[in-house]
Parts: C-alpha cells; structure tokens; sequence
C-alpha cells in the first residue's frame, strides 16, 4: 500500500518515474537573496555572481529577477539583457557559474569541477530537455536553453573545453511568446563517454549581439530520460478524453507501434491494461466509480501519464 | 649715502579742515612714508631727484603727487584731498606691473574691496570671488566669462596669484583658496581675458590677483569673532545631522612698525561642522573605502601668516623681508551626492576624500631703487603642499619660484614706462597617484622672460604692449617652447569716458595630474595622458568705461564686447582608456578636445547715491551674457577601447544636448548684485543676488552612469541627476542679506545670513551648495 501510494505521488508529480540524476531547483520555487542585486534561484547563478571580482560583479547589471508569473508553483526566473555604458549584458542563468568580463566576447559560462557550489553531477544520459517560457524579444534577439553534459571543466562557448563534452542540447527562438510555452529539444550525443557534469544556461539574448530590454522567463525545466528509464511521450500528441460511455485515447497522430496502456486509481492500483493499441481513437471502459484515475501509456521505450476525472 | 636725501614736508587738508591719519608714500618704495598728525602735518625723509608720493586717506580720493627732492633741503607741499565723491572711478590698481588708474587700463578688470570682504564674514576667499561679475565659482573651480567647464579642480584656467605670484599646487594647479589670508587682504582684482603676459602661466581666460596689505603708517589691530550655524535644509528628509550645526571662527591681525621693521601678524582658527555628510549608501552596497562617520566630515582649519619688512637706515633704496604662511587643515573633497532627494547633502560612497593637508609658503624677497629711479625686484616663494588623503590618494609637491623684476620710466626715450623680469618655477611632486609616467615622482621647470612698454600719447591715449617666452621642462626631458604677445589701447574720449580695445593670448601647459595621473577609486580609474597638448587662448575685446554724476548720484558704467578662442581645451572625459581592462574597467582621462570660442558682453554698473553726509547708498550691479560654442562638433579626438568597438569621442558624441553646439558647464546668463544702504557710517544694511541660468550642456556620460548604477540592483549607489538637472535646476537665485552696527569707534557686530531663502541649489552637477547659514561676527579694530 505504501509503495503504491509512493508510485502514484511520482506520477501525479512530474509524470516521470525515474532514479535518474535531474537538475536541482528545476522549477525556480526556491530563492536567495531576495530583494537584492544578487537575487537568484537557489543553485542556479547568474552575473553578479561571476568570478570576476567585486568589481565588476557589482557593476554588472542585475539582469535576473524572481516572477511571480510562473507557469506552476509560485515563480519563475525573469531575464532581461540590460547595458552597461552601451554594451549589453545577456540576461542569463546557469546551473554553474558565470564568468564575467568587460567584453561580452569574454564572458561565458562554466562548470566549476572543483566547487559544488558551481557545478550540478551528470553520469546519466538524459533523451532530451524540456522546459516552459515566455519571451519578449527586442526585435531580432534570440533566446537560448542550452546544456552540455560533459567530463570534467567545460565552458559555454566551449572556448577549447569541447573535448571534454559528451552531449549537447540547444533550443532557440526569436518568436515572441506572450503566454507559456513548452520547448523539448533532444540531447545529441557526440561520443560514449563517461560524463560527470552537466552545464545548463538559458539567456533572454543572442550572447554578443544580444539586445537590452529583451525579456524571457523561464520554469519547469526537466530533464527526460529514455530506454532505460522511462521518458516522456509528448503530451500534445495523445489525448486522452472521457464521454458518457467510454474513455477515448486518440492516437491519431501516432503510427501503430507497441502501445500499452494503464489505468490506475489514485491508491496506485492496476485497474486496466490494454496491449497493442492501434493508431486513430481507442475506446476503454469507464470506471465504475467516480474520481481521479490514472492513464498511463507507454509507447517505443517512452511513457506519458495523464489525469482524467470521471463523473457518471 | 646719506647726504643723497632731503625731506618731503607738508600738510594735508580736505580744503578746508586737516586730515588726519593720511598717509604719504613714496611710490617707488612705499615702505617709506608718514601719517599726518592732528594737524594734518607730515614730514619724512626721501631720496632726491623728482619723486612721486601718494596721498590716501579713507573716504578720500588717492592723489600722488610730484614734487623734486634736493639735497639736505625740505620741500614742502599743500596737499588739497578730494573727498571720495567719485571714488569708484579711481580704483589704483595695485598688483599690475604699473600703478595704474583702472579707467586707464586696456584690459577688462574688476576689483574687490577689503570692506565687502569683511562686510560678508568672508571665511575663505572664494566666496566673495564669487560675487564678481564675469567670474562664477563652481565648486572652488574659477571660471571668467565661459573660459572653462568643469574638471573638479584640476587644472585652472584661471591664474591665482598672491603678491604676484602663483598660489595654485604646483602638482594639480588648483586653487588653494582656504590657504590665502582673507583677514589681510588689500585689494582683489580679477583680469577678465587671456593674461598670461602678465599674469603668467595659465591664466588661459584671466587671472586673480590677491595683494595682501602693507603694514600703513599707523599700528592697526584687527579681531574677528564669529559664530553661526547651518539652518536645516527645507526638505526635512534630507537633513542628516543631530548635533549643532555650528561654524566657529576667529581671525586677527596685527600690522605695525617697529623703527625700520614692518611687521604683520595674521591668523585664522575655523571650526566647520559642514553642511555634507558621510555616505549612507544602500543595503546592498559595499563601501570599505569611504565608510566614514559624521564626524568624520567636519573641518578644522588654522592658519598663521607672518610679514616681516625690513629697510635699513643707512641704505634706503633697499628693503628686503620675508612673508610666511602656513596651514593645517583637515577636510573633505566630496565628488558627489548621494541622492537627489534625501541624500542630497550626503556624500556618494566612493565619491568623498577625507584630506589632512599642511600647507606653508615662503617669500623672501628684495627691493632696489637706483638713484635713477629705476626698480629692481627679486621675490620668491616656496610652496609646499603636503596632502594625506583617504583611499591612497595622498600627494605631496613642492613649488619653487622666483621673479627678477626691472621697472622704469624712460623719461628721456618718448617717456616710456618699461618693465621686464624673467622667472622660473620649479615644481616637484612625489605621489603614488601620479605615475602615469612611470614613477612617482615627476617634475616641471618653467623658465620665462617678458616685457611690457606703456606709452601715453597726448594725455589721452594709452598704448600697451607685451611679450612673454616661455619654456616647460617635463621630468627633464620633454620640452617645450612658448610664446605670448599682448596688446591694448585706452582712448580717453572725454573726461570720464574711456575706450579700449585690446588682445591677449594665453597660453597653460598640463600639470602633472592631467599627465600622469592613474589611479582607481572604487569601481572606475583615472588613466594617464602623457601626450596632453598645452591648451591656448587667444582674447579680444573692446570696452567702455563711463564715469557719471547725476546730483547725488555717481559712479561709472562699464560694458565690455569680447570674443576668446581656445585650442586644445583639456576635458574630463569617461571612456574605457586601458585596453586590458586590469587597471580599471573603465574611467576618466584628461583629453585635448579641440576648438571652442566663447563670444559675450560684460556689462556692470558701480556707484553711489549719497543720501547725506555718511549716509549713502552703494550699488554694484553685474551681468555677463557668453555664447559658449565648439568649433569642431564633429571632431573625433579620441577613440577609446570601449569593448566590441571602440568608441569614438567628439563634441556630438559626449555631448548631453549638443543641438546647440554650446559648450558644457556653462551657464549662458550670470546677474551679480551688491546693494548696502550704510546710515551715518553706523548702520549698514546690505543684500547680495547671483543669478545663474541654466547649464545647458554636460557630459552625455552621466546618462550611462545614471543606467548602470540603476541597472545593477543596488550593489552600486544608484547615481541620480538628471531626473534633478530637468526639473530643479533650471534657474539658480541666491540671495544674501547682511545687517552691521558700529559702536564705541572701535567695535562692530553684524548679522551676515547666506542664502537667505534656503534654497537646495546646485551649480555643478552632482554638488549641492550649502543651505542657509546665519552667522554672527563682531569685530574689533583699532
């Protein structure tokens, strides 16, 4: 019983049902400084930060805010590229650290190996990085997600540290984007290396020609697992409705493939499983009982959890 | 040498009754002379041959007059003297390089006299400079007629001189205004246009001439008592103190003869508890350097000065004498404010230097008349400056100088006045701020030679020309060569109107700091330039001077038209002056930014309605309009290392508003007025105005720093000014008023208020001026 209850609190969570390593503070609940220059979700940083001395660290614009225009929970992380005597500061967050410098050129971003303050463990091998923002961009600026898995110190730009790099994913847009939007871009993996970190940065502009007033938020970033784990289906492919008979799982968009499906009651128990399913809509019997059940489908390797309320 | 002499005896009189107390003077040597007695009688011994003596006496008109000494006999004179009834038509001009009549001169001059400084409870000399027309203070910075903007001090455009000779530190060239004697002051006079024939080196668009004063026949004791306070600014928020907002003060001095020795004694004790305090940044700032306490701010300032003459009994055509003057004064040099609103008498973290300074001068000097008449001078002065400052900013210089001076009149060549002299200067600092050249310790030597010949042409014509070479030595081996004409003529076209037209260059070579300068305070740096160019002037001008009378009514008009032209005018600028980044990211740097002209009028208007005898109403009335512009807007005089392309520096680019070409820091329109109402020589009642309209131009940087300090969150002061410059500081109306009674002959108590309507001003950006303050002063003189 208590195990079926923990099942059901991870899936009702994040839809994931994985022991593989995820990046920390993923959903921007949790802040420091709050109400000051150094304002930044925990583990994550940002320029004023950098380890380029009090200085220029606290010349640096402040350039990330907590929101509370979140896409789920309390938060968000705001970015907004802002100039300093005419040269812009991406708007920019890392899971490691940044360096900062004068000349935008300069500037990067890095894995401190030696510091977990700076530096977040990546021995797993994650399918892809999926995420929620909004983005506002001063015409022709470019937001960015972006992170490498690598061996050891690597930096973004790699700046000769891409020997070091094992896999890499990048997602970037110019459209603005007023309401949440999700983004999932696949991990490309350069080689079968043994990896020890991962060195995630998101900015709200285009590194050296980025723009000032350029805006993006972001939240709910995840990292999604494949094969051995269980990874994610895309939601907006299947959709899953009830009428008054039946519960209808539209595979319209899907091919035919091996598709299992799995309804469960919130205590975690297996109600119904459904192998082979085939392409177009699929009927299912309702529940006898009203409530919250569990949909649960697996589909090559990956599998999506969806909510549906049954009201007879 | 004895028997060369004779006695010059006579009486003085008013036409009517005996003057007494009057002094007579040879001209030559004034040192030799005698009051008149209770009869207005006066005897002393002379040398021979026709000699000019000057007759002066309070309330009077100063005469000289030529009378022919002989040998072992006594000449005797009546001497009628005038009362002052048109006395600020003859103001003698005392620190020239001839005893002219100002009506006389080809130049544009104002002179200040010792009442007014008294009157106003002066406590350091740039406050009563201030009320000069075509002279604005800004921030202890002289400016005459748009000649300069702002560079915090460094690098006057302005000479200062003090009994001829420079009174600026030799490593900086900045006025040391608290430094000069306020209580022993004879005479000011402010040379409006490029004087560096006379007044030497720097003097790109005029020069400040201090004559401290003579020991006069009688003693005289002078004690002044004072004590005041600061009012709370009108904004309560913005008022920071809980104490007592005192300023305490006392000042003396003491002049008398004692046989051949003249001996003057002066100080100066002042008590400041200041009107800015301490920084209070935000939360989130970090400020090790300038975290200072309130207490921290206050000033305290002494000064002694000592003058000792000495003309020996059997050898008269020689005196010689010593001055000395030395100070201790700690301070605070505050860069900037706070905040526009409740910090605004609050200095920015980062932007205040606390300042120990020891400060002493030396002058020995020696006179000669030859039996001829001819007078050779020698006098020289060491300066020394030693500054302890707060985040290693400390500096230390030396300024050696010393003037050979021959003065005659030519009666047999055309009757030619001539003078000419060679000087040299000598400056050597050791600071670890000044290192732009690779050391820290840098030098100048500056050798120069001039001449000026008066010549007057059928008593109504005076024609004027001079000519000065100068030589800068840099650390011994860069070198440069100069050289500096000046030219007039003064036209009597009627008695009591006088025309002029003259021409003058200047010519000022980069101090030290503008070279080698390179330091970092806080975030930003201030880059060397070692390949500064000596910035230079030229002055033009035409003016008249129109004495009038009207009943009880008198005084004179005087309206000047004048067009300057500087090159290479040295800036201030921010950029990112160091490729690397390392020293700084980025900061000020001293620049050559090309050609400007200033155009203008000085107009001003002196004089009195004598009401009745010793009730009289005076008036000094002042307006200076200039049309400050560049000649080169779009010239790119430097391009800085500004990251992802350089930047380039031009007027256009640095330029806050630069539609109208005209140049920054500088206000267009200028009012001074000075009006006293003094009932039967008792009472005196007096109120000062100084008008300033807007500064139209400033340095576009301040933007940038506005966005930057705002952008960072609060871990850097956030900089506000423009927000202030739009919508308070568009007009700027000071108004002081001064009340005095004199008593018992020997005693006086006044009343002297600053900036009566408590107005929050400000002249130069960031940098307020002091609230009301109100002060009490009794004076003892006898």
């Amino acid at each position: 019983m208590v195990r079926n209850l923990l099942i059901a609190a991870v899936l009702i969570q994040g839809g994931i049902c994985s022991a593989q390593q995820q990046l920390e503070n993923t959903s921007f609940e949790n802040w420091q400084n709050v109400g000051g220059p150094e304002e930044e979700p925990t583990e994550w940083s940002s320029i004023k930060t950098s380890d380029a001395g009090s200085f220029i660290n606290s010349s640096a614009p402040q350039v990330c805010e907590r929101s509370t225009d979140s896409h789920t929970g309390s938060y968000s992380v705001r970015l907004e590229n802002k100039s300093v005597f005419g040269i812009v500061a991406t708007g920019t967050l890392t899971n490691g650290r940044a360096h900062g410098d004068t000349n935008p050129e300069n500037g990067y971003v890095f894995t401190d190996a030696t510091d977990s303050q700076w530096n977040t463990a990546m021995t797993d091998k994650p399918d892809s990085l999926v995420g929620w923002f909004k983005y506002a961009p001063v015409s022709g600026d470019k937001a960015k997600v972006e992170a490498i898995i690598h061996s050891g110190a690597a930096q973004n730009p790699e700046n000769g540290t891409s020997g070091n790099f094992v896999a890499k994913a990048r997602f970037t847009t110019t459209a603005t984007a007023s309401s949440w939007t999700r983004f999932s871009v696949p991990f490309t993996y350069f080689n079968a290396n043994a990896s020890t970190h991962i060195l995630v940065v998101m900015t709200a502009g285009d590194s050296t020609i980025a723009k000032a007033g350029s805006v993006a938020y972001f939240d709910d970033i995840e990292l999604v697992y494949n094969v051995v784990g269980v990874n994610e289906l895309d939601l907006n492919d299947i959709k899953v409705f009830n009428n008054s008979q039946r519960i209808c799982v539209d595979l319209s968009s899907k091919n035919s493939y091996e598709i299992t499906l799995k309804l469960f009651d919130l205590q975690g128990r297996e109600l119904l499983k459904v192998n082979n399913l085939t392409k177009g809509i699929n009927y299912l019997e309702k529940p006898k009982s009203n409530g919250v059940y569990l949909v649960n489908i697996s589909l090559d390797g990956k599998m999506v959890t969806k909510k549906i309320v049954i009201n007879n | 040498m004895a028997q060369n002499k004779g006695v010059f005896k006579g009486v003085v009189t008013d036409g009517k009754e005996p003057v007494i107390g009057a002094n007579v003077q040879l001209l030559l040597d004034k040192s030799k002379g005698a009051a008149t007695n209770f009869d207005g009688e006066f005897a002393f011994e002379s040398p021979i041959g026709m000699q000019k003596f000057i007759v002066s006496f309070i309330g009077m008109i100063t005469d000289t007059v030529e009378v022919e000494i002989i040998k072992d006999m006594i000449s005797t004179r009546k001497i009628v003297l005038q009362s002052n009834a048109e006395i600020l038509q003859s103001v003698e001009v005392k620190v020239g390089k001839f005893d002219t009549d100002i009506k006389d001169m080809t130049i544009s001059m104002e002179v200040i006299r010792p009442s007014l400084i008294e009157n106003k409870n002066t406590r350091s000399v740039e406050t009563i400079l201030d009320q000069t027309p075509g002279l604005n203070i800004m921030d202890g910075e002289p400016q005459i007629r748009g000649g300069s903007g702002f560079t915090f001090g460094v690098g006057s455009k302005v000479a200062v001189l003090v009994d001829d000779m420079p009174m600026l530190s030799g490593d900086a060239g900045r006025p040391e205004w608290g430094f000069i004697p306020v209580e022993n002051i004879d005479q000011i006079e402010v040379v409006k246009g490029a004087a560096s024939v006379l007044s030497g080196a720097s003097a790109l668009s005029g020069a400040i001439h201090i004559k401290t004063a003579e020991p006069g026949v009688k003693p005289l004791t002078k004690v002044n008592l004072y004590s005041g306070f600061y009012s709370s600014p009108k904004d309560t928020a913005a008022m920071w103190w809980e104490d007592y907002p005192y300023v305490h003060g006392i000042n003396f001095l003491h002049s008398r003869k004692i046989k051949n020795l003249d001996l003057v004694v002066g100080g100066l004790m002042n008590l400041d508890h200041g009107y800015i305090g301490a920084p209070k940044p935000g939360p989130f700032v970090q400020d090790s350097i300038t975290n200072f306490s309130d207490d921290q701010m206050k000033s305290n300032k002494g000064r002694l000065n000592i003058g000792l003459r000495y003309h020996p009994k059997k050898m008269e055509r020689l005196t010689f004498g010593v001055n000395a003057n030395v100070m201790y004064n700690n301070t605070n040099m505050t860069l900037a404010w706070l905040d526009d609103t409740s910090g605004i008498y609050r200095a920015y973290p980062g932007g205040v230097i606390l300042q120990n300074q020891l400060i002493y001068n030396i002058d020995p000097y020696v006179n000669y008349f030859t039996k001829k008449g001819m007078k050779h001078s020698l006098k020289a002065r060491w300066l020394s400056t030693d500054n302890e400052m707060s985040a290693n900013q400390s500096n230390f210089s030396d300024v050696f100088y010393a003037d050979y001076q021959f003065k005659h009149v030519f009666e047999k060549v055309y009757d030619i006045k001539f003078v000419a002299g060679a000087s040299t200067t000598q400056t050597n600092s050791i600071s670890q701020i000044y290192t732009g050249g690779g050391d820290s310790t840098n030098s100048v030597g500056n050798y120069s030679g001039y001449f000026q010949i008066d010549k007057k042409l059928l008593e109504r014509v005076n024609l004027s020309f001079g000519f000065r070479g100068e030589n800068y030595i840099l650390n011994d081996t860069i070198s440069n060569l100069a050289t500096i004409m000046r030219g007039g003529m003064n036209i009597k076209i009627t008695e009591g109107t006088n025309f002029r037209v003259s021409y003058g260059q200047g010519y000022r070579y980069p101090t030290i700091a503008e070279r080698f300068i390179r330091t970092r305070v806080g975030t930003f740096g201030v880059f060397d330039n070692p390949d500064l160019k000596p910035e230079t002037s030229w002055n033009v001008e035409a003016g008249l001077r129109q004495g009038f009378k009207f009943g009880k009514l008198m005084g004179y008009l005087d309206a000047a038209v004048f067009k300057q032209e500087y090159q290479n005018t040295i800036e201030y600028l921010f950029g990112f002056w160091d490729p690397t980044y390392q020293f700084a990211i980025a900061g000020f740097k001293f620049l050559n930014t090309g050609n400007s002209q200033v155009v203008g009028l000085d107009a001003s208007i002196a004089g009195q309605y004598k009401v009745e005898k010793k009730t009289a109403f005076n008036f000094i009335i002042g307006y200076n309009y200039i049309l400050p512009t560049t000649l080169q807007p779009d010239e790119v005089f430097a391009e800085d290392f500004k990251p992802g392309g350089s930047g380039e520096f031009s007027y256009n680019s640095t330029s806050l508003d630069s539609a109208q070409k005209i140049l920054k820091y500088r206000f267009l329109h200028t009012f001074k007025v000075d009006l006293e109402y003094v009932y039967r020589e008792k009472l005196a009642i007096g109120t000062s105005a100084r008008y300033f309209s807007k500064i139209e131009n400033l340095d576009r940087a301040i933007i940038d720093f506005e966005e930057v300090t705002a952008n960072t969150g609060g871990s850097l002061q956030e900089i506000r000014y423009l927000d202030y410059y739009e919508n308070y500081n568009n007009v700027n109306l000071m108004l002081d008023a001064r009340i005095s009674y004199s008593f018992l002959k020997h005693h006086k108590i006044a009343l002297v208020v600053s900036n009566l309507l408590n107005r929050t001003y400000s002249l130069r950006p960031l940098k307020v001026e002091p609230m009301r303050t109100t002060m009490l002063q009794y004076s003892l003189k006898f």
